[in-house]
């Protein structure tokens, strides 16, 4: 073998070890830097959630490194608790044989007490599914109770159909309206039970609804950038449907 | 030395490739649609990009997690067949595989067809009351009360015995005599395979799949004895599934001394203790397991009116079978009683339960005058007395308390006092608040009437109403409730009654025509305790 042969190979092995090395070397950095990004991630979703807790405490905005949240540093962002009101209010999931409380005047924290009633149509949509929802809607007012059952597939023998329509949002197939004369003066809540299947429900009037819960969003942003953002619902309290159905 | 280098370039050259194909590998995976490299949710795929791959991310696309999941595709099988999994059907029933045995489909609501031809019944009901093998709607539906047609869940081998009945388990028609005298039909009553046994004093059981019964008021289990039954014109002795029919108008003799607590016997001037204990003796003129002719009309025996519960301004709903023998001439409980046929006065709800029979006696009951019912099996109950001690511990603000005395204002109160928690008087506290008491002891109401001037919720495994009280205002949740025992008094619940596993009832009055228990729902009841009996919905979005 002859020298420039020999200097040939070593300056390839070189090279070649060279670019083994920097590869690992890429790797390892790439690595510990989106390791990196996945902990600040984790911190400022733990500190989004933590201004979520404190506000739901607090009943007002909390701001990180302020007041309860002193001692989180590193982040900025607040919670702030929604005050917005809308005609419509689209309920959490509502599972079969569950239940939803809808309450038809404002709900006071301090004394527990219903507000005036709202007073108007109220409709309720619910979804379209291979097994379609049937609902069970009962009117609590002061002075007595009505009751009304929907069924889109007259599996329930008597009982009124929906409207094929939602103009509140159209991924909900079917609504039905309470009229506002049943509501009346004295409404106090809409409990609304489903059978068959699971659905969302969403409520929608003419004006403004009343809060139902509290809505809180929060947004926390790292030193690095590293932004999550997040939105709880609470409910008012919400009556099990367990507790309320007379069975034996 | 020249082997060493060639071995050590190779190796070299290796780990270059495998480099390099991992890079690949990486820019392909960025590439996809479903790639994304979010911790949080790499395992979804439903992303949506907002950059490119860099030199110094992996993380080429973001996921917001807010993106709803894709409606997961259904096979259609069209008509009134539905799709369901293979471990959820029974291969040998009503199920037949398709796409290659992974799914299978099952009828929901079309009748088996009859397989053979229908055997002759007796009269009155011209309808076949069975095929040979099924039950047939049909005839209970034409029998007039005294026949319950439905279905019932069952589980399949794979699925074993534990945990509850899965929503979509396979489905069995089933039909339960409520009449005693259906059963000289060719169908025993019950869909082939069941097998009723006494379970209590008042329902016999069907262990519908080795693993899961269902009560069933089997009227040979009668209410005095678990396995004496004494009807209007019949007699049933031995255990519940051997009787023996009697004519009407030849009772006399036949209801021993045990039948007398029994509310079928209740108004049979005949049915005197008469009997030797343990059995019945034989009249001359009563024959005995006797079937009767198919081609003779039968005379129809007139229905005797039974215990029966009325409800007001509610809904029900039922795990259970719910038979009320609704009389024909009601008698008002009271005044808060318009003294209707209906199972629920007032303003009526839905009346939900897998199979509800309320018109053995009177055709004409409805279920209320909205006259809306279902046979409908509802999930199994997630929220009851027990686990609610386990919520309002995580969740909500209580006081622990070892007497009534101690509740000084509304909320939520945690009794770990003595068991059992004995109500003999109405506390005062009762009268200044609202309160739910929430208890692992058994709940005694001892007293007349139970009519506290707040409004209070009871949840307790077992609640006892005495044998004398009348009266009892409060929402009352339990697994078991006991109403005591008279014989010519009723209860009247004004508020609400929630038992979940049993109601076990022995109140009536000499007037079966009026109801034994009236439970009149009272809507500000829970108006005044909505903080403190209800449970918080969360529902949690992250969206950056």
């Amino acid at each position: 073998m002859k020298k420039g042969q020999i200097l040939l190979i070593t300056v390839m092995l070189l090279a070649t070890i060279m670019t083994a090395l920097l590869s690992v070397t890429f790797q390892s950095t790439t690595d510990i830097q989106v390791t990196k990004l996945e902990e600040e991630s984790q911190k400022a979703l733990a500190a989004a959630e933590a201004a979520i807790e404190a506000s739901l405490k607090s009943g007002t905005t909390s701001i990180l490194g302020e007041g309860s949240l002193s001692s989180l540093t590193g982040f900025t962002g607040s919670a702030t608790i929604e005050t917005t009101v809308s005609n419509t209010f689209t309920s959490p999931m509502v599972a079969k044989d569950s239940a939803y409380t809808f309450y038809l005047g404002d709900y006071n924290l301090t004394d527990k007490t219903i507000g005036s009633s709202i007073n108007q149509d109220i409709t309720i949509c619910f979804i379209s599914a291979s097994t379609n929802p049937a609902i069970e809607i009962t009117l609590l007012k002061t002075s007595e109770v009505k009751k009304y059952v929907v069924d889109p597939d007259s599996r329930i023998i008597n009982t009124s159909s929906p409207s094929s329509v939602c103009d509140a949002d159209a991924n909900f197939a079917y609504s039905y309206t309470i009229p506002g004369t049943d509501i009346g003066a004295d409404g106090q809540l809409m409990f609304v039970r489903l059978l068959y299947t699971s659905s969302k429900l969403v409520f929608s009037g003419s004006s403004d609804l009343p809060f139902q819960g509290k809505t809180i969003t929060s947004e926390a942003k790292s030193t690095t950038g590293v932004s999550k953002k997040i939105v709880l619902f609470q409910s008012y309290p919400q009556i099990p449907a367990e507790f309320y159905t007379t069975t034996f | 030395m020249k082997r060493l280098l060639v071995y050590l370039f190779v190796s070299l050259f290796v780990i270059f490739i495998y480099l390099k194909t991992s890079s690949s590998a990486f820019a392909a995976a960025c590439a996809s649609p479903n790639w994304c490299n979010d911790v949080s949710c790499a395992f979804d795929g439903f992303c949506t990009a907002v950059g490119t791959c860099g030199r110094t991310f992996k993380c080429c696309k973001v996921c917001p997690t807010a993106t709803p999941r894709p409606p997961t595709s259904t096979p259609s099988c069209g008509g009134l067949w539905q799709p369901c999994c293979s471990g959820r059907c029974n291969a040998g029933l009503y199920c037949s595989p398709i796409d290659g045995g992974t799914c299978m489909i099952i009828p929901t609501s079309t009748p088996i067809p009859p397989t053979s031809a229908p055997s002759p019944t007796a009269a009155p009901t011209a309808a076949p009351f069975c095929d040979g093998a099924h039950c047939l709607s049909a005839a209970c539906s034409d029998y007039g009360g005294g026949c319950s047609y439905g279905n019932l869940n069952k589980r399949v081998g794979t699925e074993g015995c534990i945990g509850p009945l899965p929503d979509n388990a396979a489905l069995y028609d089933i039909c339960v005599v409520t009449d005693p005298n259906r059963t000289s039909q060719p169908c025993p009553g019950y869909y082939p395979g069941f097998s009723p046994s006494c379970l209590t004093n008042t329902t016999c059981s069907l262990n519908i799949d080795g693993c899961t019964t269902a009560p069933v008021p089997y009227p040979q289990c009668g209410a005095g004895t678990c396995g004496n039954y004494c009807g209007y014109n019949r007699v049933a002795v031995i255990n519940c599934t051997q009787f023996e029919d009697i004519p009407p108008g030849n009772s006399a003799g036949y209801c021993g001394d045990q039948c007398a607590p029994d509310p079928l016997c209740a108004g049979i001037g005949a049915c005197t203790p008469t009997s030797p204990p343990g059995g019945p003796t034989d009249t001359p003129g009563g024959p005995t397991n006797t079937p009767i002719p198919t081609n003779t009309p039968t005379p129809t025996p007139t229905p005797v009116p039974a215990i029966w519960i009325k409800l007001k301004n509610t809904s029900f709903v039922s795990n259970g079978f719910i038979v009320q023998p609704i009389p024909v001439s009601p008698v008002a409980y009271d005044a808060d009683d318009d003294a209707s046929a209906n199972f629920i006065t007032g303003v009526g709800g839905l009346v939900a339960a897998p199979i509800i029979d309320l018109i053995s006696v009177n055709s004409s009951a409805k279920p209320s005058a909205n006259d809306w019912s279902v046979a409908y099996t509802p999930s199994p109950y997630s929220l009851t007395a027990s686990s609610f001690i386990s919520y309002i511990k995580a969740r909500k603000e209580y006081t622990e308390i070892t007497s009534l005395d101690e509740i000084d204002k509304d909320g939520i109160y945690l009794y770990v006092g003595a068991s059992p928690l004995e109500i003999a008087s109405i506390p005062t506290s009762l009268d200044s608040y609202n309160a739910v008491i929430s208890t692992a002891s058994v709940v005694n109401v001892a007293l007349g009437s139970f009519n506290p001037a707040k409004s209070v919720a009871i949840l307790s495994p077992t609640i006892n109403f005495s044998d004398t009280t009348t009266e009892a205002k409060g929402i009352f949740i339990a697994d078991t409730v006991t109403t005591g025992t008279n014989t010519n008094q009723g209860l009247k619940i004004i508020g609400n009654l929630i038992a979940q596993t049993t109601l076990t009832n022995g109140r009536e009055w000499t007037d079966v025509n009026k109801p034994a228990i009236f439970i009149s729902f009272d809507q500000q009841k829970y108006l005044d305790l909505l903080p403190y009996l209800s449970i918080t919905n969360y529902e949690w979005r992250q969206i950056q």
